[in-house]
Protein backbone atom coordinates (compact mmCIF):
# COMPACT_ATOMS: atom_id res chain seq x y z
CA UNK A 1 0.00 0.00 0.00
CA UNK A 2 1.30 3.63 -0.85
CA UNK A 3 2.04 5.91 2.26
CA UNK A 4 1.26 9.30 1.37
CA UNK A 5 3.18 12.60 2.90
CA UNK A 6 0.15 14.47 4.37
CA UNK A 7 -1.24 12.22 7.00
CA UNK A 8 1.66 12.05 8.86
CA UNK A 9 1.80 16.05 8.43
CA UNK A 10 -1.66 16.27 10.16
CA UNK A 11 -0.93 13.20 12.51
CA UNK A 12 2.62 15.68 13.72
CA UNK A 13 0.20 18.82 13.39
CA UNK A 14 -2.40 17.32 16.01
CA UNK A 15 0.18 15.86 17.91
CA UNK A 16 1.81 19.43 18.48
CA UNK A 17 -1.39 20.74 19.02
CA UNK A 18 -2.32 18.07 21.63
CA UNK A 19 1.08 18.60 23.57
CA UNK A 20 -0.10 22.55 23.89
CA UNK A 21 -3.67 21.91 24.77
CA UNK A 22 -2.07 20.30 27.71
CA UNK A 23 0.33 22.42 28.51
CA UNK A 24 -2.21 25.10 28.65
CA UNK A 25 -4.21 23.01 30.90
CA UNK A 26 -1.46 22.75 33.41
CA UNK A 27 -0.77 26.83 33.21
CA UNK A 28 -4.45 27.07 34.30
CA UNK A 29 -4.18 24.66 37.19
CA UNK A 30 -0.90 25.48 38.46
CA UNK A 31 -1.49 29.83 37.73
CA UNK A 32 1.75 31.42 38.15
CA UNK A 33 0.06 34.16 40.75
CA UNK A 34 -1.01 31.33 42.73
CA UNK A 35 -4.56 32.99 42.73
CA UNK A 36 -7.50 30.98 40.24
CA UNK A 37 -10.26 33.08 40.08
CA UNK A 38 -13.81 32.17 39.02
CA UNK A 39 -16.62 34.31 38.12
CA UNK A 40 -20.58 33.08 38.73
CA UNK A 41 -22.81 33.29 36.05
CA UNK A 42 -26.37 34.07 37.19
CA UNK A 43 -28.03 30.69 36.76
CA UNK A 44 -25.89 29.06 34.80
CA UNK A 45 -23.83 25.76 36.19
CA UNK A 46 -20.32 26.14 35.37
CA UNK A 47 -18.05 23.22 35.25
CA UNK A 48 -16.28 24.79 38.73
CA UNK A 49 -18.71 26.48 40.42
CA UNK A 50 -22.66 25.70 40.58
CA UNK A 51 -25.42 28.34 40.01
CA UNK A 52 -27.50 29.02 43.50
CA UNK A 53 -29.74 26.51 44.80
CA UNK A 54 -32.37 25.27 46.12
CA UNK A 55 -34.83 26.96 42.64
CA UNK A 56 -37.57 28.17 44.58
CA UNK A 57 -35.77 30.35 47.15
CA UNK A 58 -34.28 31.99 44.55
CA UNK A 59 -35.54 34.58 41.64
CA UNK A 60 -33.22 35.42 38.47
CA UNK A 61 -34.01 39.25 37.20
CA UNK A 62 -32.16 40.63 34.49
CA UNK A 63 -28.44 39.93 35.65
CA UNK A 64 -29.55 39.44 39.46
CA UNK A 65 -30.07 36.59 41.52
CA UNK A 66 -32.73 36.91 44.34
CA UNK A 67 -32.37 35.38 47.71
CA UNK A 68 -36.08 35.12 48.38
CA UNK A 69 -36.14 32.38 51.41
CA UNK A 70 -32.82 31.77 54.13
CA UNK A 71 -29.85 29.72 52.90
CA UNK A 72 -29.34 29.01 49.73
CA UNK A 73 -26.51 27.18 48.72
CA UNK A 74 -23.74 26.80 45.77
CA UNK A 75 -20.85 24.24 45.17
CA UNK A 76 -17.39 24.75 44.40
CA UNK A 77 -14.98 21.93 42.30
CA UNK A 78 -11.38 23.11 42.88
CA UNK A 79 -7.62 21.28 42.71
CA UNK A 80 -6.59 19.80 46.24
CA UNK A 81 -3.59 22.08 45.94
CA UNK A 82 -5.56 25.16 46.37
CA UNK A 83 -5.08 25.95 50.24
CA UNK A 84 -7.42 29.17 50.64
CA UNK A 85 -10.85 30.05 49.09
CA UNK A 86 -11.47 33.75 49.52
CA UNK A 87 -15.34 34.19 48.26
CA UNK A 88 -16.32 37.73 47.41
CA UNK A 89 -20.07 38.50 47.32
CA UNK A 90 -21.55 41.96 45.91
CA UNK A 91 -25.03 42.21 47.26
CA UNK A 92 -27.96 44.39 48.49
CA UNK A 93 -29.79 44.33 51.39
CA UNK A 94 -33.76 44.86 50.03
CA UNK A 95 -35.59 43.73 53.37
CA UNK A 96 -33.21 40.66 54.16
CA UNK A 97 -29.69 40.82 55.43
CA UNK A 98 -26.28 38.99 55.04
CA UNK A 99 -26.08 37.01 57.77
CA UNK A 100 -22.93 35.44 56.39
CA UNK A 101 -21.54 32.23 54.32
CA UNK A 102 -20.87 28.71 55.87
CA UNK A 103 -18.71 26.10 54.56
CA UNK A 104 -20.26 22.49 55.12
CA UNK A 105 -17.70 20.64 57.71
CA UNK A 106 -19.24 17.57 57.44
CA UNK A 107 -21.67 15.08 56.23
CA UNK A 108 -25.65 16.34 56.16
CA UNK A 109 -26.22 19.51 57.82
CA UNK A 110 -22.71 20.42 59.68
CA UNK A 111 -22.06 24.32 58.61
CA UNK A 112 -19.38 26.83 59.56
CA UNK A 113 -20.88 30.07 59.59
CA UNK A 114 -18.55 32.30 58.58
CA UNK A 115 -19.41 36.34 59.10
CA UNK A 116 -17.59 38.34 56.45
CA UNK A 117 -13.44 39.32 57.21
CA UNK A 118 -14.76 42.95 55.28
CA UNK A 119 -17.85 44.75 54.06
CA UNK A 120 -17.33 47.67 51.93
CA UNK A 121 -19.56 50.08 50.07
CA UNK A 122 -19.48 49.80 46.71
CA UNK A 123 -21.20 52.61 44.34
CA UNK A 124 -25.31 51.95 43.43
CA UNK A 125 -25.73 50.94 47.11
CA UNK A 126 -23.73 47.71 46.56
CA UNK A 127 -21.84 45.87 49.57
CA UNK A 128 -19.29 43.62 49.24
CA UNK A 129 -18.48 41.12 51.58
CA UNK A 130 -15.01 38.96 51.63
CA UNK A 131 -14.74 35.51 53.75
CA UNK A 132 -12.42 33.57 53.61
CA UNK A 133 -12.13 29.45 54.11
CA UNK A 134 -9.48 27.53 54.65
CA UNK A 135 -9.60 24.44 52.36
CA UNK A 136 -9.11 21.55 54.38
CA UNK A 137 -11.56 22.48 57.18
CA UNK A 138 -14.04 21.86 54.77
CA UNK A 139 -15.90 18.53 53.71
CA UNK A 140 -15.65 17.38 50.59
CA UNK A 141 -16.93 14.87 48.40
CA UNK A 142 -14.88 13.82 46.08
CA UNK A 143 -13.93 17.39 44.96
CA UNK A 144 -16.46 19.35 45.88
CA UNK A 145 -16.67 21.34 48.45
CA UNK A 146 -20.70 23.27 49.52
CA UNK A 147 -21.24 26.56 50.51
CA UNK A 148 -24.40 28.00 52.47
CA UNK A 149 -25.45 32.15 52.18
CA UNK A 150 -27.63 32.48 55.32
CA UNK A 151 -29.68 35.80 55.24
CA UNK A 152 -32.46 36.99 57.42
CA UNK A 153 -35.51 39.40 57.04
CA UNK A 154 -34.40 42.85 58.36
CA UNK A 155 -38.52 42.90 59.49
CA UNK A 156 -39.94 39.51 60.37
CA UNK A 157 -43.44 41.12 59.16
CA UNK A 158 -41.91 41.88 55.70
CA UNK A 159 -41.21 39.21 53.02
CA UNK A 160 -37.98 41.35 51.82
CA UNK A 161 -35.18 40.12 49.40
CA UNK A 162 -30.92 39.71 49.37
CA UNK A 163 -29.87 40.80 46.08
CA UNK A 164 -26.64 39.09 44.92
CA UNK A 165 -24.91 41.31 42.08
CA UNK A 166 -21.79 38.81 41.52
CA UNK A 167 -19.73 36.17 43.25
CA UNK A 168 -16.55 35.68 42.78
CA UNK A 169 -14.11 33.36 43.93
CA UNK A 170 -10.36 32.99 44.81
CA UNK A 171 -8.87 29.77 44.87
CA UNK A 172 -5.24 30.41 46.57
CA UNK A 173 -2.53 28.41 46.90
CA UNK B 1 -1.88 0.73 -24.83
CA UNK B 2 -4.39 2.20 -22.46
CA UNK B 3 -4.07 5.02 -20.09
CA UNK B 4 -5.88 4.45 -17.19
CA UNK B 5 -6.38 7.62 -14.97
CA UNK B 6 -7.91 7.03 -11.45
CA UNK B 7 -7.23 10.39 -9.31
CA UNK B 8 -10.17 9.45 -7.30
CA UNK B 9 -9.37 6.56 -5.70
CA UNK B 10 -6.13 8.07 -4.92
CA UNK B 11 -7.84 10.81 -3.38
CA UNK B 12 -10.13 8.52 -1.24
CA UNK B 13 -7.16 6.48 -0.15
CA UNK B 14 -5.85 10.05 1.13
CA UNK B 15 -8.68 11.08 3.11
CA UNK B 16 -9.00 7.41 4.76
CA UNK B 17 -5.12 7.81 5.71
CA UNK B 18 -5.78 10.99 7.04
CA UNK B 19 -8.87 9.84 9.04
CA UNK B 20 -6.74 6.88 10.38
CA UNK B 21 -4.55 9.04 12.04
CA UNK B 22 -6.99 11.73 13.27
CA UNK B 23 -8.23 8.66 15.02
CA UNK B 24 -5.67 7.15 16.76
CA UNK B 25 -4.38 10.64 17.86
CA UNK B 26 -8.10 12.14 19.30
CA UNK B 27 -8.41 8.43 20.61
CA UNK B 28 -5.04 8.65 22.17
CA UNK B 29 -5.26 11.96 23.65
CA UNK B 30 -8.63 11.47 25.31
CA UNK B 31 -7.20 7.99 26.88
CA UNK B 32 -4.17 10.49 28.53
CA UNK B 33 -6.89 13.34 29.39
CA UNK B 34 -9.20 10.57 31.01
CA UNK B 35 -6.81 8.85 32.84
CA UNK B 36 -5.01 12.23 34.25
CA UNK B 37 -8.97 13.76 34.90
CA UNK B 38 -9.39 10.29 36.96
CA UNK B 39 -6.80 11.07 39.13
CA UNK B 40 -6.81 14.69 39.45
CA UNK B 41 -10.88 15.24 39.01
CA UNK B 42 -11.46 18.04 37.47
CA UNK B 43 -8.01 18.99 36.24
CA UNK B 44 -8.87 18.35 32.67
CA UNK B 45 -12.98 18.73 32.78
CA UNK B 46 -13.11 21.52 34.69
CA UNK B 47 -11.60 23.70 31.24
CA UNK B 48 -13.33 21.24 28.25
CA UNK B 49 -14.58 18.10 28.52
CA UNK B 50 -12.80 15.32 26.97
CA UNK B 51 -15.69 13.28 25.38
CA UNK B 52 -15.14 15.34 22.54
CA UNK B 53 -12.37 13.93 21.90
CA UNK B 54 -13.92 10.68 21.90
CA UNK B 55 -16.78 12.06 19.46
CA UNK B 56 -13.91 12.86 17.22
CA UNK B 57 -12.51 9.38 17.48
CA UNK B 58 -15.78 7.87 17.30
CA UNK B 59 -16.96 9.53 13.57
CA UNK B 60 -13.41 9.34 12.11
CA UNK B 61 -13.13 5.45 13.03
CA UNK B 62 -16.33 4.90 11.74
CA UNK B 63 -15.35 6.87 8.52
CA UNK B 64 -11.95 5.00 8.34
CA UNK B 65 -13.70 1.49 8.70
CA UNK B 66 -16.35 2.27 5.92
CA UNK B 67 -14.22 3.62 3.44
CA UNK B 68 -11.22 0.74 4.02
Amino acid sequence: MKRFFWPKIISFILVVFFIGLLLWLVNKNFPLSGQLEITGQPGKDLPMLSRLGPDPRIKLVKDYQIVLDNQVYFDLRSLPWFEKIRIKLIFRPAGRKLDGIGGQTGPGFQYDLKKPLLITDVSGNWQEAIFDFSAAKIYQQKNVRRFLISSSQIDPNIPGELIIKSLEISLIR
Amino acid sequence: MKIKLNFFKRKTRLWVEIVQEIFEIAFMAFVIFYAIDYFLPGFITNWFSPIWLLILALISGIIANTND
